[in-house]
């Protein structure tokens, strides 16, 4: 009795261990090995897309590197792309890693960050996106609602 | 299962004896807890290193914040051109620098926000005040700015005084921190223990913000747009417009919009394309205002100047007849192209058209008018010097191939009548816009030739 006790102890704590061990190895990061000029980094937007977007509709792709860019030129955010992707949670795929996961081969996700920071806003100048069916945030939900694409909300402050 | 483990461990326990098998166990719980250990210390430092960076950006911030109340003071009583600018240009470095240290501390983007804005437009202001300055304005006709930027920046710096005491006594936990979001900072209205690095936000509730020639100046973002009319029309009427306008084979209202512009968005499909497009129309004159659609181009099967022709035809359909194109990017088999607005020969950069043509077919993609819609009128274009002029004040060694007379957005959103040259040194390709009035050297691009196009850097 005590000894399968003891088995068992071990053997939980081996899963602990390799569990543990594991997490600590995950975060990988991948580098763009494309020049950017200025602030003009497509492939960042890019990503921040893919990973917030993916499988949405290729509006609501435009839609949310519109978001970014609004943030960008709106002096109560951080003024570079990579400022407003990286501020302190404001995006929930940057925050989990989803970010870092690679383009898939034949994405439109470039065409979409070309097309935002081109100017196209089919958020009207919205500062705030969301899923409703993901977010718990009072305060986001009291947002103003500009428009619907896909499964999220774009919205601004009243 | 585990009773094939169990009797495995006992097999071995009756082959190598109760003892030994006691201490293979015991090794192994002695390695798995010294592994443990390894990696909580591991842990430890790792969060010991990001502690340290918020700390070290928060020492930068007091520092710079505390610097940029020195320089500001010096202000009220430099007599001197030189020594206004430099302490001005200190002021620009030392508020950009706040920024970004307050962009590094885990501050949520709501309780910050406001800060963010007052250190954008003080950064902005001192940039513009600079210009100004150069350009033979007197400091005092800014008074009114600069007072009101230095109240906020002197409650700042009491704020920072007790910051800069916790952080010393290593009395800041960046981990609780982390967790007081926007609704916290926003509702607590009782006097609660709040830490001083809190007080950040709490000094800039109210901040209204300043009115000035610059690109986040209050007035830049709620600008109302030049190109419309006050004819507001329901979305049947809207439709109407548009149907008249364009080849259209089926249209279809989808909703309004009202954010910066309100707006009618209809679903569309154009008579030989197949690709729904998203339409978007101003309510106010039925413009179109932009269009939305992708599918994959496969290959080139027309020509830049083919597909300039088509978006041409496009935007002259839509009412819109005095523009040219001037520079094109290709990407995955489409070109986007943009359009600048011209009257009487002088092209007009601020009005900006730009139209996404897929290359295999001609199909317009995307139409994008917001340049144009929100800067195009009638101007009165005089120039008081002559263009032999301009060409005078250029580099010498500037070899000029191209010149002609246009009208540029400047960085504070306004706009400038200038001559533009185009010109080889070496071998890079420059633009040059000399100011039609001033002769002043309002902006320099550096043409870069990549495969997809021309890009102005």
């Amino acid at each position: 009795m005590n000894k399968k006790y003891i088995a068992c102890l071990f053997f939980m704590l081996f899963i602990l261990f390799g569990f543990v061990y594991a997490q600590t190895q995950k975060a990988e990061s991948s580098i763009s090995t494309t020049k950017a000029s200025g602030d003009n980094m497509v492939e960042l937007l890019a990503r921040l897309i893919n990973g917030e977007a993916r499988g949405e509709p290729y509006i609501g792709q435009v839609a949310v590197g519109a978001v970014i860019m609004n943030r960008v030129k709106d002096p109560s955010f951080p003024n570079t792309i990579a400022g407003v992707i990286y501020q302190t949670g404001q995006f929930s795929c940057v925050t989990d890693g989803q970010f870092n996961v690679e383009i898939e081969e034949g994405s439109t996700v470039y065409k979409a960050a070309q097309d935002a920071m081109n100017g196209v806003d089919p958020t009207n100048g919205a500062l705030y996106f969301y899923n409703p069916s993901k977010t718990k945030s009072k305060w986001l939900f009291s947002l103003k609602t500009v428009t619907t694409i896909g499964k999220h909300v774009f919205a601004v402050e009243e | 299962m585990l009773e094939r483990f169990e009797k495995k461990i006992i097999e071995i326990k009756n082959k190598i004896g109760k003892k030994n098998t006691g201490i293979i166990l015991f090794s192994l719980l002695c390695i798995i807890a010294l592994f443990s250990m390894i990696l909580l210390k591991r842990f430890k430092i790792e969060k010991q290193e990001v502690q340290d960076s918020y700390n070290r950006a928060m020492y930068d911030f007091v520092s710079d914040i505390n610097n940029i109340e020195n320089e500001m003071t010096k202000l009220k009583i430099t007599s001197n051109d030189t020594y206004t600018m430099t302490t001005l240009a200190s002021v620009f470095a030392k508020s950009n620098s706040a920024k970004a240290n307050l962009d590094i501390l885990p501050f949520s983007a709501g309780s910050i926000s406001n800060v963010s804005k007052f250190l954008n437009q003080l950064s902005d202001f001192s940039y513009s005040l600079m210009r100004n300055i150069l350009n033979g304005n007197e400091i005092s006709e800014y008074k009114e700015n600069i007072d009101s930027l230095y109240i906020k920046i002197s409650e700042l710096s009491d704020v920072v005084e007790n910051i800069y005491t916790d952080l010393t006594a290593n009395n800041i936990k960046w981990d609780e921190l982390e967790k007081v979001g926007d609704e916290k900072i926003k509702e607590s209205t009782a006097q609660e223990e709040l830490s001083s690095v809190n007080y950040i936000g709490k000094t800039f509730t109210e901040y209204e913000g300043i009115i000035y020639d610059g690109a986040f100046s209050n007035h830049i973002l709620t600008a109302k747009p030049e190109f419309l009319n006050g004819n507001i029309l329901s979305s049947d009427e809207a439709k109407n417009l548009v149907k008249e306008e364009l080849n259209i084979e089926s249209i279809e209202f989808k909703s309004e919009q009202d954010g910066r512009l309100p707006l009618y968005v209809f679903e569309t499909k154009l008579s030989g394309f197949d690709t729904l497009k998203t339409l978007y129309v101003t309510k106010e004159d039925g413009k179109v205002y932009q269009m939305i659609s992708d599918r994959k181009s496969t290959t080139e099967n027309i020509s830049i100047d083919e597909a300039e022709k088509k978006a041409t035809e496009y935007i002259n359909n839509l009412g819109i007849d005095n523009i040219v194109p001037t520079y094109y990017l290709k990407s995955e088999n489409m070109v986007t192209i943009s359009f600048a607005a011209t009257q009487d020969d002088v092209i007009i950069y601020s009005d900006l058209i730009k139209v996404k043509v897929a290359l295999d077919n001609g199909e317009i993609m995307t139409y994008e008018a917001n340049g144009y819609i929100y800067n195009y009128k009638e101007r009165n274009i005089n120039a008081s010097k002559t263009i032999d002029e301009a060409r005078e004040v250029l580099y010498k060694d500037l070899t000029i191939e191209n010149e002609r007379l246009c009208i540029i957005p400047t960085d504070s959103k306004d706009e400038v009548l200038v001559y533009e040259f185009e010109g080889i040194i070496d071998e890079n390709r420059f633009l040059v816009y000399v100011n039609a009035n001033t002769l002043v050297e309002e902006k320099i691009y550096i043409l870069l030739e990549t495969e997809g196009g021309t890009l102005a850097m």
